[in-house]
C-alpha cells in the first residue's frame, strides 16, 4: 500500500476537524476527496505531506510513519510528493522558471543547465512554453495553477496532491485543468489525491471518490458506484440539495 | 496567570526561532545572493531616511547644547557632547528604531503575506526549511548592515552638529573635529557597534516571528506588522538600557 492513514484525529482549539479517519491509497490511482467546506479535506491532505501533526493516529507512506521518522526521512518523503496548493502558492519574488525549478535548485545538486531543461520539460507538460522569465503576478489564475502543477511535477514525484485545483477558475479553464490532471495521470502513472468541490472534475478524473463528513470517511467507491448509491449524505451532496442529513449545524 | 503564561510562551517561541536561525547562519546552507539582496533592500535602501534623521538629531542636540554652553561660555565642548551622545546612544538606538520601522515592518509584511498565501507551506512541501530560506539571510544581512548604518549615522549626526557649531558658534571645521576625536574613545564606538548588532538580531527575529504567526487576510498581516514594530521598539530600548548599564555603570 502506498499511503495508509490510521485513526487520524485533529482538533484546532475546541473544534474537532478529523475524528478518526482511516484510509489507504494504492499506487497509480486517482482518488478524489469530496465533502462540504470545513469537513477536513484540506487538513487531511496537509497531514499526508507532513505540514500538520495529528493529535492521534498515523500516516504511513511506503511503510514509513512520517511523524516518527527522522527529518531526513520526512524530507525524502516530501521530495517524492508534489503538492498543488489551493491558491497556487507560487513564490511571487521568483520567476516562473525559478518557481518550477525550486526543488531542484535547492536540493538536487544538478547543474543550472540541467535544471533549466527539466523546467522546460515540466512547463511543456502543462502546455506553457516560453514563460520562464515571467513573474507570477503577470499570469492569469489558470496559468498560475498550471505553473503550480509544473512545479509539483518538476521533482518527478510519485504522488501528486491537488488542493481544490479548479477553485476560482472559469469553467473552460477548470476543464483544461481537469484534462491536464487526467492526461498527466495517464502518461506518468502518478498516484493523485485531489480535494475538490467540483463534481464535474471528480467524475472526470477519479478512480475512487471518498466523501468526508464531520471529520470521518462516510463513503468511498468508484464514480459509477457514487452515482448509483442510496447513501443519503452522498445523494444530498451530489444533487446539491439544501434539505437532507447534511445541514449547516452539523458542519 | 494566563497573561504571564502567554508572555513566557512568546519569549520561549522567539528564543527557539533565534536559536534555530543562528544555528542555520553558522552551520546551514550559505545563500550569499539572498544575503546580498537583503543587505541592499533592508540596509542600503534605508540610507536616505537614516541620513535625514541622523543629520537632524545632530542639529537638534547641537542647538540644545549650544544654548546651555553659551550661558557658561564653554561653547567648544559642543563637539564632544554631540559626538558622545551620538556614538554611545542616539546613533545606535535611533538607527535601530528607523530600521525596525522601515525594514522590520517590510520583513513581517513579506513573510506574513507569504504565510496567508500558502507560500510558507509550499516551501515546506518542497523540503525547504523556512527558517533556512527566509530568516537566516535576513538576520545575517541585518547584523552586517545595521552596524555599518550606525557608523554612517554617527558620522552624519556629528556633521549635523558641526553645521550648528559653525553657523551659531563660529567654530572651525578643524577645531570641531579635533575636539570630537579627543572626546571619543574606542570603547564608545565599539559599544555602539555591539549594541547595533544586538538590535539587528532583535529586529530580524521579532519581525520574522510575527510574519510566521500572522493571522489570515489583510487584517491579520496588518496587525502582525504593528505588533512586530512595537515589540521591536520595546525590546530595542530594553536591551539598550541593559547594555548601557553593563558597559558604563556596572
Amino acid at each position: 500500500m502506498l499511503i495508509e492513514i490510521d485513526n487520524l484525529h485533529k482538533s484546532f482549539l475546541d473544534q474537532k476537524v478529523l475524528a478518526g479517519v482511516n484510509l489507504f491509497f494504492e499506487e497509480g490511482k486517482t482518488y478524489v476527496i469530496i465533502g462540504r467546506s470545513g469537513c477536513g479535506k484540506s487538513v487531511l491532505l496537509r497531514h499526508i505531506i507532513g505540514l500538520l501533526k495529528p493529535d492521534l493516529g498515523t500516516v504511513r507512506i511506503r511503510g514509513v510513519d512520517i511523524f516518527s521518522g527522522s527529518k531526513e526521512q520526512l524530507d525524502n518523503i516530501r521530495a517524492s510528493i508534489g503538492m498543488v496548493f489551493q491558491q497556487s502558492a507560487l513564490f511571487d519574488s521568483l520567476t516562473v522558471g525559478e518557481n518550477v525549478g525550486f526543488l531542484l535548485y535547492e536540493k538536487s545538486g544538478l547543474s543550472r543547465r540541467d535544471i533549466i531543461l527539466r523546467v522546460q520539460e515540466a512547463l511543456t507538460m502543462v502546455g506553457l512554453n516560453g514563460i520562464e522569465n515571467k513573474y507570477p503576478e503577470e499570469l492569469s489564475g489558470g496559468m498560475k495553477k498550471r505553473v503550480a502543477i509544473a512545479r509539483a511535477l518538476c521533482g518527478r514525484p510519485s504522488i501528486l496532491i491537488y488542493d481544490e485545483p479548479t477553485t476560482g477558475i472559469d469553467p473552460i479553464g477548470a476543464d483544461m485543468i481537469n484534462s491536464l490532471m487526467k492526461s498527466l495521470h495517464d502518461r506518468l502513472k502518478i498516484t493523485s489525491l485531489v480535494v475538490t468541490h467540483d463534481l464535474v472534475s471528480a467524475f472526470k478524473i477519479a478512480d475512487r471518490i471518498i466523501m468526508l463528513f464531520n471529520g470521518r470517511v462516510i463513503y468511498q467507491g468508484a464514480p459509477q458506484e457514487v452515482v448509483n448509491t442510496d447513501n443519503p449524505y452522498v445523494r444530498q451532496f451530489i444533487e446539491g440539495k439544501k434539505e437532507g442529513p447534511i445541514n449547516q449545524l452539523e458542519v | 496567570m494566563g497573561r504571564t503564561k502567554s508572555v513566557l510562551e512568546y519569549f520561549g517561541k522567539v528564543a527557539i526561532l533565534a536559536k534555530e536561525a543562528l544555528s542555520v547562519v553558522f552551520k546551514g546552507k550559505k545563500r550569499p545572493q539572498q544575503v546580498f539582496y537583503q543587505f541592499l533592500y533592508l540596509g542600503v535602501d534605508s540610507l536616505a531616511i537614516v541620513s535625514l534623521v541622523a543629520f537632524f538629531i545632530g542639529v537638534i542636540i547641537a542647538f540644545q547644547t549650544a544654548y546651555q554652553l553659551q550661558r557658561i561660555s564653554s561653547e567648544i565642548y559642543i563637539a564632544s557632547l554631540v559626538a558622545l551622545s551620538i556614538t554611545r546612544e542616539l546613533g545606535p538606538v535611533i538607527t535601530a528604531l528607523i530600521i525596525a520601522g522601515r525594514s522590520g515592518a517590510a520583513i513581517t509584511a513579506q513573510i506574513g503575506s507569504m504565510k496567508v498565501t500558502e507560500q510558507i507551506d509550499a516551501l515546506r512541501s518542497l523540503s525547504t526549511n523556512p527558517v533556512d530560506y527566509l530568516v537566516a539571510p535576513r538576520l545575517l544581512a541585518l547584523v552586517v548592515a545595521l552596524p555599518l548604518l550606525v557608523i554612517y549615522a554617527d558620522f552624519v549626526g556629528i556633521l549635523g552638529g558641526y553645521v550648528v557649531s559653525a553657523v551659531k558658534l563660529n567654530i572651525s571645521w578643524g577645531m570641531y573635529f579635533r575636539k570630537v576625536f579627543e572626546a571619543l574613545t574606542f570603547k564608545d564606538i565599539a559599544t555602539g557597534l555591539f549594541k547595533s548588532a544586538v538590535f539587528a538580531v532583535i529586529i530580524a527575529i521579532i519581525c520574522c516571528y510575527r510574519g510566521f504567526t500572522a493571522g489570515a487576510g489583510a487584517k491579520g498581516v496588518g496587525s502582525s506588522v504593528t505588533r512586530a514594530v512595537v515589540e521591536s521598539f520595546v525590546l530595542i530600548l530594553t536591551a539598550d538600557c541593559i547594555l548601557t548599564a553593563l558597559f558604563y555603570v556596572v
